[in-house]
């Protein structure tokens, strides 16, 4: 009955595995900027900015006063590419960087503009954007986050689908300040040593970031002075932590569940820009609590005994009840 | 040799004055090499997910793979990179009711990377804008990953053809 059956299609017409639409191989080739790029180029190589002004639009301005930045496109692709670039708003929230949906827009990204909304790039093409920011008078003080995007989309499939829009784009980090570079710092608080609840070990260190710019934190560990005098590491720091000021957050070190549980001398080393931290703790990972199969069997092992136990304490009971009622029927008669 | 150039750019501003003794005779030298770009693979076509004839008591799902999403840094240096996912919801070309983007769920599957410590937070749904891959990048790198999509109907869905957008954000 066609009531009962609705027929639903992601696709009209063709009827497709979609693993065979995309007969992709499995390992990719080794991409050398493969897509759509975007890079900053010519950053005034001016002191207080730090390195991330090399990939970000990083600065301090006072409310009323504009910057230019120029960003290069490129085309990597062996097809012609319509590139449409933007800013949009971003945020940083418990040291993720987060971008928001299309052209939503805030503070900063109101203030910014491009030379070229659209562009049009042959295969292998590059193109130089104009960003401008224009900072009013009336700006908020403080840290504002937005993305210059490039993006490039999928033909809009005819019959049903998901249409593909990929984009690729430079963070802005912009201080809104009265003036001079507000200092940057933070601290590492404590290191300690932790278990996942998945059985790895975890070096955790607790940061904060006392400055006022945004930091972008990277560093390692190394594992020193360990059982037998084993050394490890260095180990990343991953992901890299990105810090609002005044924020705090844990920086973790994943490790292999093989690793001696210690004690360790755990050496701790912290970057952001030109600022450098280090610590340094001697941890022991806590034992490895094994969850799984034998606290499991030997839970199921007691609970058994048990309902034994008790199931013979009521069967003993009914005997000792059944006798005295026959014993109370027989003094009766 | 392009390779070569741009690892040098990890080190954007050299300045090679302040290594060397201070005197008046000596010439400051500075340069700067502009760092490279971040880049993301370019979608080549619209993704079919099939059709289904499905009763209307149940839900049922579609899934497939979405093709390779490659993110290529070669800003050199320690960089983080955040790859992100949005949908809409998939809309049918009459006056249907829309699958929300509530049901449609992205899996990244296995990532091979090359100087990128990539890990993957837990996405529920596509309703926001999802982190769906986290990456440290190390000197030139790259990471490459082919995701699943899949949309569930609720039960009682219209017949139609539905169709939606989902962007891949990396910054």
């Amino acid at each position: 009955m066609p009531s009962r059956l609705a027929i639903l299609s992601l696709l009209a017409g063709i009827v497709a595995p979609a693993s065979s639409a995309l007969a992709a191989s499995p390992q990719p080739p080794t991409p050398s900027s493969s897509g759509i790029g975007i890079r900053l180029v010519g950053v005034p190589a001016d002191a207080g900015n730090g390195p991330l002004a090399n990939s970000y639009i990083v600065d301090l301005l006072a409310p009323g006063t504009s910057i230019r930045r120029r960003i290069e496109i490129t085309n990597n692709t062996g097809t012609t590419a319509n590139v449409a670039v933007y800013p949009a708003a971003a945020g940083l929230r418990r040291g993720t960087f987060g971008f928001a949906s299309g052209h939503s827009r805030n503070e900063l990204s109101r203030w910014t503009s491009v030379s070229r909304g659209v562009l049009r790039l042959p295969p292998g093409a590059r193109t130089f954007e104009t960003v401008t920011i224009d900072v009013p008078k009336g700006a908020t003080h403080g840290e504002h986050y937005a993305v210059i995007w490039a993006e490039v989309s999928a033909a809009t499939p005819a019959g049903g689908g998901v249409t593909l829009v990929n984009r690729v784009g430079v963070r802005m980090y912009l201080s809104i300040g009265p003036g001079g570079a507000p200092p940057a710092n933070f601290a590492i608080a404590s290191l300690t040593a932790e278990r996942a609840a998945t059985g790895e070990p975890l070096v955790v260190a607790k940061i904060r970031n006392s400055g006022r710019r945004t930091l972008d934190i990277s560093g390692a560990l190394t594992l020193s002075k360990g059982p037998g005098g084993l050394r490890a590491g260095p180990f990343p720091v991953t992901p890299a932590t990105a810090l609002a000021p005044g924020d705090s957050a844990r920086v973790i070190v994943l490790l292999d569940k093989r690793l001696p549980r210690g004690p360790w001398r755990a050496h701790m080393t912290l970057r952001s820009g030109p600022i450098l931290r280090a610590a340094v703790a001697t941890i022991t990972f806590p034992r490895h609590v094994a969850v799984a199969k034998p606290a499991g069997s030997s839970r199921h092992l007691i609970l058994g005994v048990l309902i034994f136990l008790v199931s013979l304490a009521v069967a003993a009971l009914a005997l000792l009840l059944s006798r005295a009622r026959r014993a109370m029927i027989g003094r009766a008669a | 040799m392009r390779k070569y150039l741009l690892l040098a750019s990890t080190f954007a501003t050299l300045a090679l004055a302040a290594s060397l003794p201070a005197s008046a005779a000596d010439t400051p030298i500075t340069f700067t090499l502009d760092a490279g770009a971040l880049s993301i693979s370019v979608p080549t076509a619209s993704v079919p997910l099939g059709s289904s004839q499905v009763a209307s008591a149940s839900s049922h799902t579609f899934s497939g793979l979405l093709g390779t999403v490659t993110v290529t840094d070669d800003r050199g240096g320690t960089h983080a990179w955040v790859a992100s996912v949005i949908s809409t919801a998939f809309t049918g070309d009459a006056a249907q009711t829309a699958v929300a983007a509530l049901n449609v769920h992205y899996v990244p599957g296995t990532i091979t990377v090359s100087g990128v410590v990539a890990t993957t937070p837990v996405t529920t749904n596509l309703t926001g804008v999802s982190p769906v891959v986290n990456g440290t990048s190390t000197g030139l790198a790259w990471a490459s990953w082919n995701p699943t999509v899949s949309v569930v109907v609720p039960a009682g869905a219209a017949a139609g053809t539905y169709s939606a957008t989902i962007t891949h954000s990396v910054a």
